[in-house]
Parts: structure tokens; C-alpha cells; sequence
């Protein structure tokens, strides 16, 4: 019970108690060149008893739909899947979905969905936890696979979980538990983020991921989109000589697709990053 | 979770600075001779105990090694940055181990084309599973808007992990590793919170020296209970293209492929012009 008590009390701290000076950390943050002079949002960083991991493969949709009516022009769908690992010859949108391979990996997918009238609507910071109103905010889905217990099969997948459910639902130990979920950029070619969740007091995962997991991604588009084209020159191959190896391959880190629904364009999204047009 | 274990893990990767290989791998960095280049470059006479010729040397207090088995992935995109979403014109993947698989890292290990079989997965699991405590592995994504080969030699600080963006060069890094008590890892992390180093010491159509260097500073591993670390990590990479290593050992353990993308399906002339300085 008291374990229980203190896993439930475990919220996603506004900043983390650490003993740091601080002073590199901040000059590290002043050495930066600037990716561009839009506004961003600084996600809180991991806590000590954070596992972390960063999404060094993933794939990420950006889909804008005008609609009508009262309330902010725009509805807003962002997903971004992602696996810890960099798989070799596959990129993570492939029929394995988000799986993760080696032991201590882990794949992640999340959805959101909003409307938006400015992208800065998103780039915010959300906790949702004992007390926070339901439904999650922005978060439409939520599913992490992981391989924390050690080791999986080369196909396949280990335990995931999904959505959390409602804190106060009589079943909380079952399906619910803390997330916190930041949106740090979205770009035309961007989107950055961290998601941080803690299973450790569930019935049914928390003996799986008995800690509390800190996911980053910084996910862009490096996809060189040589897949629908039979020219791409490879020189000292080392995949296969099919097309789909050479095509996809360790090339494929990081994808963006972006999607504009009828005359909608990235300006009405990003109306500061056209304002020469 | 488990308790810091700082003082065991910075002896055991004290301890690994120049780790027996299996056959090949030096105990101790030792100058190398200078090869005969098939490409017009100009013979030079490395004086770093590393055998680097431009890049600096590791941080004393560095934990080092040097890749056995690595895979490098090459790609050149022959875009204007601003004209596509392809901003980078330069981008590589890295995955490598500090010891040599005993089965060849290129074709041999790759039976038939499957997604499971296809994985680096024999080759990183041993020592995430503590079968190889003291040996490392690695994942190193970096991306660059140039793909001239001056521009590409050099010292490149992370700048936040923004890969492919059309301004500066960017990378994200992960490095793992098992103490003997517990797997361990760390990623590159945004804000300052960590700080990452790609050095590119010798760049030719066949030949890649590269090296990395993970600073916690004062940031979350250095208290993390997962990974604690505080100290530096450094390490080497010496890749040579896909059977065209000087020996057979180099043959045996490195690939690295070239491969040339762009709207206007450029071919091996472009690669040419970009290898003939």
C-alpha cells in the first residue's frame, strides 16, 4: 500500500530535484545556433529515476483540414512514430510498425488532435494525472512497445501499452497512469517533443516497466524518396540488390509526411515562415 | 532502482580505452603508418597517438574505444537546399561496436532478405545482454547542408539534434553499454542537456575517420539512476567501404556504402565531381 501510495504520488515534477550547478547545461543552451526566430517551447527535462530515451528512428504525418464554423480555423493532426534503436534496413513504418528490437528499446506512437489556430497552440506542455480532467489533452492515442524485461524475438513484440483511463475510474490500477506530453517545435519539416509516462503503480504493466520512461524526439525528413524510381546510384552496397533494400534502408532515419487538405498549404499553418510570399 | 554506480562504471570504461579486439583490435592506440590513397589526396603523416590527422585526441578523463564491426551509410543529395524538403545535402548513419563480430559484417551475416534477419540485433546484443562488459556500441545519425568534401572535414558541436535542417550540420547520438551489473545508455538530449561532438578526420569515397564525444556536463546522467555517468565518452571510427578495406580483418568487420539521390536522379558522375578535389 504505501508502495502503492508513493508510485501514485510520483507526478511528472515541473523540474526535477537534481544536484547540478546548472552553468554548463545553460551555456551549452547559449552555444546553440538557432534553428529559425519562431517560437518554441522548452520541454521539462528527465527526472532521475526517468529511463531515457531518445527516438533516433521515426516517422511523423502532419495532416491540416479547414473547417467551418465558430472556433479556431484549423483541425490539426500530428502523428510521430518512433523506435530508440536506428533499424538497419527498415524504416519504422514498416509492416513491424513501432517495434523495437534489442533490449531496453522502445517504440512509440502517439496521435494528436486539435484544433488549432496557430501552431503555437500546440507548442505547450500537458500533464495529465490524478485530478486532470478527461478526456487527455491533445492526445488522441498513446502506444509504447517496449523490451525493458531483456531481450525479444527478432519479429514480433513484447508488452505495450496504450491510453491510459480515467484516474478516478474504479479500475485505475489497471489502465490508468500519469503521462506528461510536450510539444517543443512543429515546423513545415519538424516536430519536436518529449513524452514522459510512469506504468510502475498499474496492474498490468507495471511489473513489466517499473519505472517511470522519458521519450525525445527531434524528427524531420531525411527520406530520400528514391522508392517510386528505378535510378538511384549505390556504390560498396552492403543490403541486398533488391530496389526496396536500396531504396529504404539505413537511409531511411527519419520521414515527414505533411498533408494539406483542398487549397490548404503549409503558409496557413506557418503564415510567419511565408511572409515573403 | 539501482544505486549510483558512478565509481564501478568509470573503472570498468577506464578500463576500455583501446579493448582487446577479437584478433585485430590494439590494446593501446598506436601511430599508424600512412597509406598509399587511391583517391588524388595528399599523403599526410598522422602525429596523434589515434592516428588522426585534423581531429583532436579524447578529454583525459575520457572512457574510449574504437570500432571493430561498424556499418556506415552514405547518402549525397544532389538538391538545392531551398529547392526541396531535402535540405541536407550530406547525411550519414552509423552503427558500430568496439569488438569485431566474428562473422563478416556485410553480406555474410545476411542469409536471405527478411526483416528479421536483417538486423544488427547479433551483433549489439551481446553486450547490451553483459556478454561483452566493456565493449560499447553506438548509433550516430548526422546531417550536413553541403556535400563538399572541405566542408564536411572538421569539428561539428550538436546544435540540439535538428537533423536536416538547411542551415547547419546537426546529429543525434546514442551509446551503450553493460558495466557488469546493468546494461546502461545514453542519447544526445536537446537544451543543453547534454553535449555531443562529431569530428571528421578523413573523408574519401572509400575511407571514413570519424570521431564522437558524449559530454554529460552537468546534465540529467549524471544523477540519472539508470545511466550515471560523469565523465566523457570518446570514440573512433575507421571505416573503410564494402570489400575494399586494405586487409582482410578491415574487409571483415567494416562496410560502408555510398549512395547518390536527387530529383534529377543523378548517377556515379556526380559522385565523381564530388571526390575529385
Amino acid at each position: 500500500m504505501i508502495l502503492v501510495l508513493l508510485a501514485l504520488s510520483c507526478a511528472p515534477p515541473a523540474v526535477p530535484a537534481r544536484t547540478w550547478r546548472g552553468e554548463e547545461v545553460a551555456a551549452q543552451k547559449e552555444s546553440y545556433i538557432a534553428l529559425d526566430d519562431e517560437p518554441w517551447n522548452e520541454c521539462s527535462p528527465p527526472g532521475d529515476e526517468d529511463l531515457i530515451l531518445r527516438m533516433m528512428q521515426t516517422f511523423v504525418y502532419l495532416g491540416l483540414t479547414e473547417l467551418g464554423g465558430p472556433g479556431p480555423p484549423f483541425e490539426l493532426q500530428l502523428y510521430v512514430t518512433g523506435v530508440s534503436t536506428i533499424h538497419s534496413y527498415f524504416s519504422p513504418f514498416s509492416s513491424s510498425s513501432y517495434s523495437q528490437r534489442g533490449a531496453m528499446e522502445a517504440g512509440l506512437s502517439l496521435t494528436y488532435w486539435a484544433r488549432v489556430s496557430d501552431i503555437s497552440d500546440w507548442q505547450v506542455e500537458n500533464v495529465y494525472n490524478h485530478g486532470s480532467p478527461w478526456p487527455t489533452p491533445n492526445v488522441y492515442s498513446i502506444g509504447v512497445k517496449h523490451s525493458f524485461e531483456g531481450p525479444v524475438a527478432l519479429v514480433g513484440q513484447t508488452h505495450g501499452f496504450g491510453r491510459p483511463g480515467e484516474w478516478d475510474d474504479p479500475e485505475a490500477t489497471v489502465e490508468f497512469y500519469p503521462f506528461q506530453n510536450c510539444i517543443s517545435r512543429v515546423r513545415p519539416d519538424r516536430f519536436q517533443g518529449t513524452f514522459w509516462f510512469d506504468v510502475s503503480a498499474t496492474d498490468y504493466s507495471g511489473p513489466h516497466a517499473p519505472f517511470p520512461v522519458y521519450m525525445a524526439w527531434n524528427a524531420s525528413d531525411g527520406w530520400y524518396d528514391n522508392y517510386s524510381r528505378t535510378k538511384v546510384f549505390v556504390e560498396y552496397n552492403f543490403a541486398s540488390s533488391s530496389s526496396y533494400s536500396n531504396s529504404m534502408g539505413p537511409r531511411a532515419v527519419q520521414e515527414l509526411q505533411p498533408w494539406y487538405s483542398d487549397d490548404l498549404t503549409e503558409a496557413d499553418l506557418f503564415p510567419s515562415l511565408h511572409e515573403e510570399d | 532502482m539501482p544505486p549510483s554506480l558512478a565509481a564501478p562504471a568509470l573503472a570498468l570504461a577506464l578500463a576500455c580505452s583501446g579493448k582487446p579486439g577479437d584478433g585485430a583490435t590494439p590494446t593501446t592506440p598506436t601511430p599508424t603508418e600512412p597509406t598509399t590513397q587511391t583517391e588524388p589526396t595528399e599523403p599526410t603523416e598522422p602525429t596523434s597517438p589515434w592516428g588522426l590527422e585534423r581531429c583532436p585526441g579524447p578529454p583525459a578523463d575520457a572512457a574510449t574505444f574504437e570500432t571493430g564491426t561498424v556499418h556506415v551509410d552514405r547518402v549525397f543529395v544532389e538538391d538545392e537546399p531551398d529547392d526541396s524538403a531535402f535540405g541536407s545535402r550530406f547525411s550519414i548513419v552509423i552503427n558500430g561496436v568496439s569488438y569485431i563480430y566474428e562473422t563478416a559484417a556485410c553480406y555474410e551475416e545476411i542469409e536471405y532478405w527478411s526483416s528479421s534477419s536483417r538486423e544488427l540485433l547479433p551483433i549489439t546484443e551481446p553486450i547490451r545482454q553483459g556478454e561483452r562488459v566493456g565493449d560499447y556500441f553506438f548509433k550516430l545519425a548526422f546531417s550536413a547542408p553541403t556535400a563538399t568534401v572541405s566542408e564536411l572535414l572538421g569539428t561539428f558541436p550538436d546544435q540540439g539534434g535538428h537533423l536536416y535542417n538547411k542551415k547547419f550540420p546537426d546529429h543525434q547520438l546514442m551509446i551503450g553499454w553493460h558495466d557488469g551489473e546493468a546494461y546502461r545508455m545514453v542519447y544526445s538530449l536537446p537544451d543543453g542537456l547534454t553535449r555531443t561532438t562529431v569530428c571528421i578526420d578523413q573523408f574519401t569515397r572509400t575511407r571514413l575517420v570519424l570521431t564522437g564525444l558524449f559530454e554529460p556536463l552537468d546534465g540529467p546522467y549524471t544523477t540519472n539512476h539508470h545511466t550515471t555517468l560523469t565523465h566523457p565518452i570518446w570514440f573512433k571510427v575507421d571505416a573503410w567501404a564494402t570489400h575494399a578495406g586494405p586487409d582482410k580483418t578491415t574487409i571483415h568487420r567494416s562496410c560502408m556504402l555510398n549512395a547518390v539521390d536527387g530529383e534529377d536522379e543523378p548517377t556515379v558522375e556526380w559522385l565523381d565531381t564530388i571526390f575529385a578535389e
